[in-house]
C-alpha cells in the first residue's frame, strides 16, 4: 500500500468516526426526548413488525459485511451480489417502517407519542435512505472496477455507515417497542 | 373408492410428501449453509478431469499453485465464517431481548443488552480498532 494512500486512509477513518460522534449527539438527543416525553410508557405498536424489521436490518448488516469481506478476498461477484442484497433488505426495512408503523393508528399529530415515534423512525429512515443511495453508488463503482482488495476506502466507508445505521436501531428498537408499559 | 384404498393412498401421499419435504429441506439447508458459512458460492459439480503434470518441475509448480488456491479458499471461508458467527450472536441477543421483555426485564436490563449488541457491531462490523491502526486494511 502506498504511503500517501495510507496517510489519507488514516485521516479518512478518523474523519468518519468524528462525524459519527457528531451524529451520535443528534440520535442521543432524540433518544433522551423519548424518555422525557414518554417516561415509562410507550404506544401500542406491532411487536411482530418491530422484531421483523430489526431482523431484516441485522441481516442487511451481515450482507454488507460479507460484501466488504468479499472484496478484500478478491471475490468480486459475491461483493456485487451482496451489495444488491443489502439494498433489497434496506428497502424492505423501510417498507416495514413506512407501511406498517406509519400507516398504523398513531399519527404525527397525536401529541408526544406521535411526535416522538415519527421523529425517531423518520430520522432513522432518512439515514437508511442515504445508506441505500451510498450503496448503489458503491455498487456502480464496483461494477466499473474502481475498487481493489487493497484500496477500497469508498466501500469501507459505505459499510461502516450502514453498520452505524444498524447501530442506531439497536438502541431505537427497545426504546420504541420494548421499554415501558404499553398504553392504548 | 373403498375406505381401505383411500387409507392406502393417503398413507402413500404422506410418505411421499414427508420424504420429498425432507429431501427438499436437506437440500435447502445444504445450500443455505454453503451460502452462509461456506465460501459464499453455491456448490457445483466439477466434471472436468484434473490433469496432473508428469514433468518434475511442472509437477512442483502445479502443486504450489494447488496449495496457494487451497489457502486462498481457506482464508475466504474463515473470513466469511467470522461474519456469520457475529450475525448468529446478534440474532440470538435480539431474540433474548424480546423474550426477556415478555418475562418483564427492567429498562436497565434492556439497555445493557443493547450496549452489548452495539459493542459487537462497533468491534466486528465497524472495525473501530482500525482507526488507531497503522493504516492497512482490516
Amino acid at each position: 500500500m502506498h504511503g500517501e494512500y495510507r496517510v489519507a486512509l488514516r485521516n479518512n477513518r478518523l474523519g468518519l468516526w468524528l462525524f459519527f460522534l457528531s451524529e451520535s449527539f443528534l440520535f442521543m438527543g432524540i433518544l433522551v426526548s423519548r424518555f422525557y416525553l414518554w417516561g415509562n410508557t410507550r404506544p401500542e405498536l406491532n411487536q411482530l413488525n418491530g422484531l421483523l424489521v430489526t431482523t431484516v436490518l441485522l441481516l442487511s448488516s451481515f450482507t454488507m459485511n460479507r460484501a466488504e469481506t468479499a472484496l478484500v478476498q478478491n471475490d468480486r461477484k459475491t461483493f456485487l451480489n451482496c451489495l444488491l442484497l443489502t439494498v433489497a433488505l434496506g428497502t424492505l426495512f423501510l417498507a416495514g417502517v413506512v407501511v406498517f408503523e406509519w400507516g398504523g393508528h398513531i399519527r404525527p399529530s397525536d401529541g408526544a407519542y406521535g411526535a416522538v415515534l415519527f421523529g425517531m423512525t423518520g430520522m432513522h429512515a432518512l439515514h437508511v435512505v442515504s445508506g441505500i443511495v451510498f450503496i448503489l453508488i458503491v455498487w456502480n463503482n464496483g461494477r466499473r472496477g474502481l475498487y481493489s482488495s487493497e484500496q477500497h476506502w469508498g466501500v469501507e466507508a459505505c459499510a461502516i455507515w450502514w453498520h452505524y445505521v444498524d447501530l442506531v436501531w439497536v438502541f431505537f428498537y427497545p426504546a420504541l417497542y420494548l421499554m415501558g408499559q404499553a398504553v392504548h | 373408492m373403498t375406505t381401505s384404498t383411500m387409507y392406502a393412498l393417503a398413507a402413500a401421499a404422506v410418505l411421499i410428501l414427508t420424504a420429498g419435504g425432507g429431501v427438499g429441506l436437506a437440500v435447502l439447508f445444504r445450500l443455505t449453509n454453503q451460502l452462509v458459512v461456506g465460501d459464499g458460492r453455491l456448490p457445483r459439480v466439477v466434471l472436468e478431469r484434473v490433469v496432473v503434470p508428469t514433468e518434475p518441475m511442472a509437477l512442483l509448480r502445479w502443486r504450489r499453485e494447488q496449495d496457494e488456491e487451497r489457502m486462498a479458499v481457506a482464508r475466504r471461508v474463515a473470513a466469511y465464517r467470522s461474519g456469520a458467527t457475529v450475525l448468529v450472536v446478534l440474532a440470538a441477543l435480539t431474540v433474548f431481548e424480546y423474550v426477556m421483555n415478555l418475562v418483564g426485564i427492567s429498562v436497565f436490563g434492556l439497555f445493557v443488552i443493547a450496549l452489548v449488541k452495539a459493542a459487537i457491531i462497533v468491534h466486528y462490523f465497524m472495525h473501530v480498532a482500525t482507526v488507531f491502526a497503522a493504516g492497512d486494511g482490516h
